[in-house]
């Protein structure tokens, strides 16, 4: 689990240097490509209609 | 565990700041709150393992103690299990109550005639007993509602999390979180079927306060009904003597305070004033007062 602090750091560093978060996330060393690719897609996140994740 | 149970004890109220209806350091969701209590549990545990506060190490208050909530599905959550609560322990109980000491009185009275009012002029008769049954059965038929209104809040929107969808929130946990507050509780709580709906409003919270809302109107009619019979000692209608209570008026000796009777009339006020100001005055005795009125705004 990367966790509330780091994942708060990675979006803050995207926002404030104008990153997308993939390029934040890659570059905080916590993360790699693949699992980053895994865990972040908008299809997944919206978990199974109105059953939720 | 246990920094909860202190909490819930209330032995760390004083590092509860934050108050949540009148302060501004708060959104309407209530995250100040939810993180107020997410910090204090996470380093009361930190403080009870030894180890230093504000370190986060080894409790942390998102990763550990928040988890999969969001102040978006815990509040209305909280809200819903506190009006529940409130309802079946504090104003059902003793609205009951009410009605049934008003039915005792209704029976014993049955028989005894006394002049009908309607516009608060003299009209044909009807007895006490009838005057007061109605006042009993007015508060049945407002607490069927409230009753009624109660199915709504016993569904809970925890587990939805940030935006309804669950996300973060382990598989089975809205379930399982409802089944454990119903244990808790001992009222039949059960998940949302539809999160974005218990999330994104308070439509059960509403439809209760309407049904309290109806109780007050009731109250209030009651109130000053009693009130009007009860005018006097010497110059008023003087139908029903009210019991001296020791709060005698003190600028007119021997005159009892109807304060029960004002107490009564202004707490249904009140309530009412919470619930969007509507114009509900109810009229005295027979007759209504504002009846065509009744649904123009103010």
């Amino acid at each position: 689990m990367i966790g509330y602090d780091k994942a708060s750091a990675i979006a803050h560093k995207a926002n404030d240097e104008d990153l997308t978060l993939k390029e934040a996330a890659l570059a905080s060393g916590n993360i790699d490509e693949k699992r980053f690719d895994e865990i972040v897609d908008p299809k997944k996140m919206v978990g199974h209609g109105l059953a939720g994740s | 565990m246990c920094a909860a149970d202190e909490a819930i004890k209330g032995l760390l109220d004083e590092h509860f700041p934050l108050y949540i209806w009148q302060n501004i350091w708060q959104t309407g969701s209530g995250t100040q709150s939810n993180m107020n209590v997410n910090e204090v549990l996470s380093n009361r545990a930190i403080q009870l393992l030894g180890g230093k506060i504000g370190s986060k190490e080894p409790v942390h208050p998102n990763d550990d103690v928040n988890m999969g909530q969001s102040s978006n599905d815990t509040f209305p959550t909280a809200v819903h299990i506190a009006a529940v609560m409130e309802l079946e322990e504090h104003l059902l109980p003793h609205a009951e109550a009410l009605a049934a000491a008003i039915e005792a009185k209704a029976n014993e009275w049955m028989d005894i005639v006394k002049t009908g009012r309607t516009h608060l002029m003299d009209a044909v008769p009807l007895t006490v007993g009838q005057e007061w049954s109605g006042w009993a059965y007015q508060l049945r038929d407002s607490l069927d509602r409230l009753s009624a209104s109660e199915a709504g809040l016993f569904e809970r929107a925890a587990g939805g999390t940030a935006v309804d969808t669950g996300l973060n929130a382990p598989p089975g946990f809205r379930r399982e979180i409802a089944e454990k507050i119903a244990e808790l509780t001992g009222y039949p709580f059960v998940t949302a079927p539809n999160k974005f709906a218990a999330q994104g409003s308070f439509g059960a919270v509403v439809a209760a306060m309407a049904a309290v809302r109806g109780l007050a109107v009731a109250l209030m009619k009651i109130a000053n009904d009693m009130r009007w019979s009860a005018s006097g000692p010497r110059c008023g209608l003087g139908e029903l003597l009210l019991p001296e209570n020791g709060l005698l008026d003190h600028a007119e000796q021997g005159q009892p305070d109807p304060a029960g009777g004002d107490g009564h009339g202004l707490h249904p006020g009140d309530r009412r004033g919470q619930c969007h100001r509507l114009r509900l005055q109810p009229g005295e005795f027979r007759a209504q007062r504002d009846a065509p009125d009744h649904h123009s705004a103010r």
